[in-house]
């Protein structure tokens, strides 16, 4: 009996180192979080679907590959780049400098406006609305920031000298705001016009942007081939016919919609 | 003979029945309370959309934990071995290994597992070594659950056995295994629910499990107290029905 059972381990464990990840050199793994729609989600039955999803799949086609779509955690991206599980990053990611170190970006393809939630109880006290801008915002002593960690979010009120808290979870992150126990949370525009629609009552969307911040594709550094071809991907978005008015084609309504104010425009234009 | 009618409030009151009732009420009532104060227009409709993908979840969560419990029990088993073995090594292998994982949070075991101990050894399979992890942190907990059961046969009942040579076959099947079910079953059952409970953690490898699809489902429209409520709930749909089945079990095996 006891023999069995500690042969039954043997197997298990060769089981389980022998179940390497035999990646296949054709296909194109490529890395984001499916929890940010409308550009990185998932439909009612787990597939894949969005505006980077889209994305992907067109350059998988530009470069004649077959394509993964790798459901990251956006903490694990770069480590999983660096290690080789994906091959590339489209996850909505920002170019900044920090990252730089870790990974190659490419040019540019989208620039994502990075816009506040802010508490209502805390907008009215310092008389913010809609349209107040951001040195309003940043006139305010002692205003309480969050971020998610690892992004611009927490980068960006640091950058000016704020103290940012920060959150793991964007969830988490608007639900501090919605609750009052912070009082700005900085972040892209669908994010934060989600989190003003459940909770419309408790928060109010700053639209003046920080930044513009740029939105590039992750390689692994000193992968020039791949980051050729997705420059070169890149660059043909604006041509008629290119990725952009296709893009437009299937997502203007969805974004008029979900931001209530712009289109594909608010992304593409710095 | 008393009658319904014969029988005071006292009584009543002091009905098994009626008291757990009370005792349900008290805390859906609490929770009722929570859902006012929260939120205005309590609704799973955004949820609808998402429904087989938190079935889904809900099923990667019972596979994954029983999974999870064998090979939890198998291990545990080998280390139990181990730790009654004449190899000194071995006592002092599994005593280390004991303190380690009973020292690490599930949470870091996963992550540790997931992504440094798989990409050092090229696997990139993240939801195995998840599950990997799982089952090694439950490990020490069976092999104690081993180690409680089988001491309980005394030197006498060995002795008794060898006595009237009993086959191996016998000896589990009549003497060893009926005492020793009884007092495996309300901690194995406790541990398969800490598994059950523990699932939840791998959803930070981004695996389809429940905690995962809920946490999905919410992000678009951050429905926070219906989502967390719908997932507390599941859960309990889950792990209620095994405590009971746990105890209707140590009844029908009692001795």
């Amino acid at each position: 009996m006891k023999k069995i059972l500690l042969s039954l381990t043997v197997v298990l464990f060769i089981i389980i180192l022998s179940a390497c990840g035999k990646k296949e050199d054709d296909v194109l793994r490529i890395g984001m979080d499916l929890q940010y729609p409308p550009f990185e989600t998932v439909n009612g039955s787990n597939v894949p679907e969005g505006i980077s999803v889209d994305i992907a799949y067109a350059f998988g086609e530009f470069v004649g590959r077959e394509v993964e779509i790798v459901n990251t955690n956006f903490l694990a991206i770069i480590p999983a780049i660096q290690s080789g599980e994906i091959d590339i990053a489209i996850a909505s990611m920002s170019i900044t400098a920090e990252r730089e170190k870790s990974v190659d970006f490419t040019n540019p393809y989208f620039y994502f406006k990075i816009i506040s939630l802010v508490n209502d109880d805390f907008a009215t006290t310092n008389s913010l609305t809609e349209d107040s801008t951001i040195e309003d915002l940043l006139a305010i002593v002692g205003a309480r920031y969050v971020g998610i960690a690892a992004q611009v979010s927490v980068s960006i009120p640091e950058s000016y000298g704020k103290i940012v808290s920060e959150a793991t979870d964007l969830g988490t992150a608007i639900e501090g705001v919605a609750q009052g126990t912070s009082d700005i949370l900085l972040m892209s525009a669908n994010p934060v016009v989600n989190g003003y629609k459940a909770n419309p009552d408790d928060t109010i969307v700053v639209w003046d942007a920080f930044v513009a911040s740029p939105i590039g594709m992750a390689v692994k550094e000193g992968n020039s081939e791949l980051l050729q071809q997705a420059n070169d991907f890149i660059a043909t978005f604006k041509d008629d016919d290119g990725l952009y008015d296709q893009l437009k084609i299937d997502w203007e309504e969805v974004l008029l919609e979900n931001l209530g104010r712009y289109g594909l425009d608010f992304y593409i234009n710095e | 003979m008393k009658t319904w009618v014969d029988t005071d409030l006292t009584s009543i009151l002091m009905n098994k029945t009626v008291s757990y009732i009370l005792a349900i009420f008290t805390i859906v009532a609490f929770v009722t309370i929570v859902i006012l104060r929260s939120t205005s227009g309590f609704s799973l409709s955004s949820f609808t959309p998402y429904k087989s993908l938190i079935i889904s979840g809900f099923f990667n969560t019972i596979y994954v934990s029983i999974v999870s419990l064998f090979g939890s029990l198998i291990l545990g088993f080998v280390f139990y071995e181990f730790s009654i073995s004449k190899s000194k090594y071995l006592i002092a292998f599994t005593d280390v290994f004991t303190e380690i994982i009973y020292g690490t949070p599930l949470l870091v075991l996963i992550v540790i597992s997931a992504f440094v101990i798989g990409p050092a050894f090229n696997t990139y399979n993240r939801n195995l070594m998840g599950i990997a992890a799982l089952i090694i942190y439950m490990t020490p907990y069976m092999k104690n659950v081993y180690k409680s059961a089988f001491s309980s046969i005394t030197e006498e009942q060995y002795m008794a056995m060898d006595l009237f040579g009993f086959t191996p076959f016998q000896r589990y099947r009549y003497i060893i295994i009926p005492q020793v079910i009884r007092i495996l079953m309300p901690p194995l059952m406790n541990n398969f629910s800490l598994i059950i409970k523990g699932s939840a953690l791998l959803n930070v490898l981004s695996y389809n499990e429940l905690y995962y699809a809920i946490r999905v489902a919410q992000s678009k429209t951050f429905d926070f107290v219906e989502g967390y409520l719908l997932m507390w709930v599941i859960y309990l749909v889950i792990t209620i029905p095994l405590s009971q089945l746990t105890k209707y079990i140590e009844r029908r095996w009692a001795l």
